[in-house]
């Protein structure tokens, strides 16, 4: 039903308050913009209770242009919401136009204007046709076209035809049989489906971001990783020699408390598939406190105050209520679920794929992380041979300036000082500042101080069976990951009547175990047997080595240092040389101990038939004297 | 009593085994769904849950002091030869086993569920649909009661006999009493135990916490349950 602006204010009086009109912009040009405040002018003393014909004499008009003026904001369709503002911008279309007459026919041609929409109006099924080609394609239907104008018109005129259109009416009258239609037709609709389909995709992230309306500091964190394509060195110290390797792909996995914004931690891992490990390093680097230390170079500094909320742990224990992860497998490892539901009693929440969205805020300190580090160097993966921003031959050839362990210092120093940045979405305050005034504020979980230090990622529990072969005279044992661990508390436990023992051991430095009794008390240290004693290694290498051993031709005396020497051989591979830094870092228990293959007496039965390595000073420091960096 | 059209829609239904055991999601339908996972306290596992409202309904679970416990996806039906497992099954303090399905806007097929229904009530159990909608009306009481599930699972192994009794001493004397007058907001370590005391009492239903519009506070007001 069509109402006029009276009966409009009638059947809708909020539209009185000109408040809640929409308002477009105001026009640029003088004479539209004097119009523009003219007609808001005398609307808005007619909302008033004006009478129009003070009105019109104020502003030198007619009563019925006053009227016509009030029609065009507020007359139309019942149903359909008035131009308002729209109505006071001069030559401004306020109303859909409408084809009046029949569509023209060979016989009575009669104009094309609004033909179009006519026919589509007219039409029983063109433009559901139309429609279902363009959500074939949007929803990636295996029948779906390609959404060009010729497909479109294509399936315009097979419709026609399907439902015996006459040849003598419109589209068949005009010489182009309606293409220019048919194409704009297609831009609009799919840009409107696109939108539409877009919507209800966003219904999830609605979900979600309903659920904070009642949200607390550290409620929700979000982790995730993301792979770096950026070539950097590392100079390994083996057998006192500098050892240069060039590293391809790092991955930066990241935590972020989602009400404050504020980064709980970082941990960079050199490959490009982080595996449950890197996970567990990531918590326990958001669990252990953050001190930070000083950067080599004089030009990368920590901002005053900087620091992650691990640092503030006596203050504020860190306790983690819902942890939104993506689907990668290795946040389904059980150990990442042990650590988080069943010691730190938190919910793991997976999502549902293909949405990162949900995850936004860590995606967004990716963006820091990039911008501020990675993406400041020459790309290592140019599109094409002839990419200017890929890097040149000649630097590839050698281990690139920047090395591993300054590119860590460098992430280190960004996302704590993004801690300490304050943002315009935070209400100018900074994200730590959000965290602990929150903190103070709010409810949060308390957890214990002899709790807190239980948490630990690296530590797992398991119940291993006594092996005792006592007719040959020897000492009893347990097997674990195709080794054997001896120890006084074997002995201890057996003579207590126990058949099994439960171990205590940490996936980083699986050559001791502790041993526990079934009632909670420490038994002792079971020590594993002699070839693995040598560096500290993880659960992970040790399956690589039994799993590669015939591949990788390893020696089955010195297992740990085969593998090095096997890796060391095929260095050149940034893949390889990756994983060389990773078994470097376990060896030398994160760069604290040297690492010396070639001990002669360390270990009985040392390869001598291993290829020795030597570095000439001049080949190994070149570019690498971490003394001469700038 | 069951009828012959009832017998009639049961005998569409199999099932291997009625013993309620959380069966392990698929690993390719982690991916697919909503996947969440939670240590409760009326189901003392790791629970899975498929979707946000099947984990809000378990804390609406521990918050109904007459449910004495729950198994998310209990046990594998074969309903007209197609797999099918029901999202909760909750024993009642009265005895009553309830085996519930939730879905959006409460709608199933109802053949299905007819056959459901007919063939739990062989062995004397009820099977309900649920609607995302009536867990989603409480959403804050859920959310704040899987809070305190967390606190109090943390603090498992504590022993808060004579805090419980006095918090229950000091809520007979003054009804009116919230959460920050039993908590010290500022050094929380000296009224932990009377926290996870609170809490426990809360969870047995002796202690009733008042979340209808505002989750888990200092300002939580308290009333004993009568």
């Amino acid at each position: 039903m069509y109402l006029n602006w009276r009966q409009r204010l009638e059947q809708s009086p909020h539209y009185y308050d000109l408040t809640t009109w929409s308002v477009p912009c105001v026009p640029a040009s003088r004479a539209a913009r004097k119009a523009f405040w003219r007609n808001k002018t005398i609307v808005y003393d007619v909302l008033e209770g004006q009478p129009l014909s003070h009105v019109a004499r104020r502003f030198q008009l007619s009563k019925g242009r006053i009227t016509q003026l009030m029609n065009r904001c507020l007359a139309g369709e019942h149903s359909q919401t008035p131009p308002l503002g729209l109505g006071w911008l001069r030559y401004a279309r306020c109303k859909q136009a409408q084809r009046r007459a029949p569509l023209p026919e060979q016989a009575k041609q009669s104009g094309s204007n609004c033909a179009f929409t006519a026919l589509l109006d007219t039409h029983p099924t063109l433009k559901a046709d139309m429609d279902r080609m363009i959500e074939a394609r949007l929803k990636d239907k295996p029948y779906a076209q390609v959404l060009s104008p010729r497909a479109m018109f294509g399936e315009f005129t097979r419709s026609l035809a399907a439902s015996h259109w006459p040849k003598t009416r419109y589209p068949y009258t005009s010489p182009s049989i309606a293409s220019e239609s048919v194409r704009r037709y297609l831009k609009c609709r799919e840009i409107e489906l696109r939108l539409e389909q877009e919507v209800s995709q966003t219904k999830v992230i609605e979900k979600v971001k309903a659920t904070s309306r009642h949200a607390r500091v550290l409620q929700r964190i979000q982790i995730d990783a993301h792979t770096i394509d950026l070539h950097n060195s590392v100079h390994l110290m083996l057998d006192e020699q500098f050892i240069p390797l060039r590293l391809s792909r790092a991955t930066v996995l990241v935590a972020i408390e989602v009400e404050t914004r504020c980064i709980l931690g970082f941990c960079l891992v050199p490959t490009a598939h982080p595996n449950q490990d890197a996970m567990l390093t990531l918590i326990h680097r958001c669990l252990t406190p953050f001190t930070p230390n000083t950067p080599s170079l004089s030009c990368l500094q920590y901002a005053p105050g900087s620091t992650f909320p691990s640092g503030l742990y006596q203050e504020i224990p860190l306790t983690f209520s819902i942890v939104q992860l993506d689907n990668a497998l290795a946040h389904y490892a059980n150990s990442v679920t042990d650590i988080l539901c069943k010691q730190m009693c938190a919910t793991v929440h997976y999502g549902f794929p293909g949405t990162p969205t949900v995850r936004a805020l860590v995606e967004g300190a990716f963006n820091t992380v990039t911008r501020a580090t990675s993406k400041r160097f020459a790309a290592t993966t140019g599109a094409h041979t002839q990419d200017i921003q890929r890097e040149t031959r000649k630097n590839q050839k050698r281990p690139p300036l920047l090395t591993f362990q300054l590119f860590e210092e460098a992430l280190s120093v960004t996302l704590a000082n993004e801690n300490v940045t304050p943002s315009a979405r935070l209400g100018g305050s900074s994200p730590l500042e959000l965290y602990v005034h929150l903190a103070r504020q709010q409810m949060l979980p308390y957890v214990d101080p002899s709790t807190y230090h239980q948490w630990d990622p690296f530590r797992q529990t398991m119940r291993l069976p006594i092996h005792w072969y006592r007719h040959q005279h020897r000492a009893p044992h347990v097997n674990y990951m195709y080794a054997r661990y001896h120890g006084a508390a074997l002995t201890t436990a057996l003579s207590a009547g126990q058949r099994d023992v439960q171990v205590v051991l940490n996936r980083r430095d699986a050559r001791f175990f502790k041993a526990v009794s079934d009632r909670g008390e420490a038994l002792g240290k079971l020590v594993i047997e002699n070839p693995w004693r040598r560096f500290a290694h993880s659960i992970a290498t040790r399956q690589y080595i039994h799993k590669q051993t015939k591949a990788l031709r390893i020696a089955r005396e010195d297992p740990l240092s085969g593998l090095m020497h096997h890796l060391l051989t095929h260095r050149e591979t940034p893949k390889i040389a990756s994983h060389l830094l990773r078994v470097y870092q376990e060896f030398s228990e994160d760069f604290q101990k040297p690492v010396a293959l070639d001990q002669s007496g360390a270990v009985e039965g040392t390869s001598s038939n291993q290829p020795t390595f030597s570095w000439s000073a001049q080949k190994a420091l070149h570019r690498s004297k971490l003394t001469d960096e700038p | 009593m069951v009828n012959d059209v009832q017998l009639s829609q049961a005998r569409s239904v199999r099932c291997d085994n009625l013993e309620p055991c959380q069966r392990a999601t698929n690993p390719r339908f982690k991916i697919a769904c909503d996947f969440r996972q939670q240590v409760m306290l009326k189901h003392p596992y790791l629970s899975e849950f498929h979707s946000r409202h099947e984990h809000l309904h378990a804390g609406l679970l521990e918050a109904n002091p007459d449910v004495l416990a729950y198994t998310p996806q209990p046990f594998q039906l074969y309903v007209h030869h197609a797999r099918y497992t029901p999202d909760v099954y909750v024993v009642m303090r009265n005895g009553k086993v309830r085996v519930i399905e939730i879905k959006p806007h409460g709608e199933m097929d109802e053949a299905k569920r007819l056959a459901i229904d007919a063939f739990l009530a062989l062995y004397n159990l009820s099977f309900e649909v649920m609607s995302n909608e009536t867990i989603a009306e409480q959403e804050v009481q859920a959310q704040s009661w899987l809070e305190i599930v967390q606190r109090l699972a943390r603090a498992e192994a504590m022993d808060t006999q004579t805090e419980e009794l006095a918090v229950l001493e000091r809520l007979t004397t003054a009804p009116a009493l919230t959460v920050g007058d039993l908590v010290d907001a500022g050094a929380r370590d000296n009224s932990y135990l009377t926290e996870i005391a609170l809490y426990r009492l809360a969870h047995r239903g002796l202690v009733q916490m008042d979340f209808a519009s505002d989750p888990l506070s200092y300002d939580t007001e308290l009333s004993l349950c009568t």
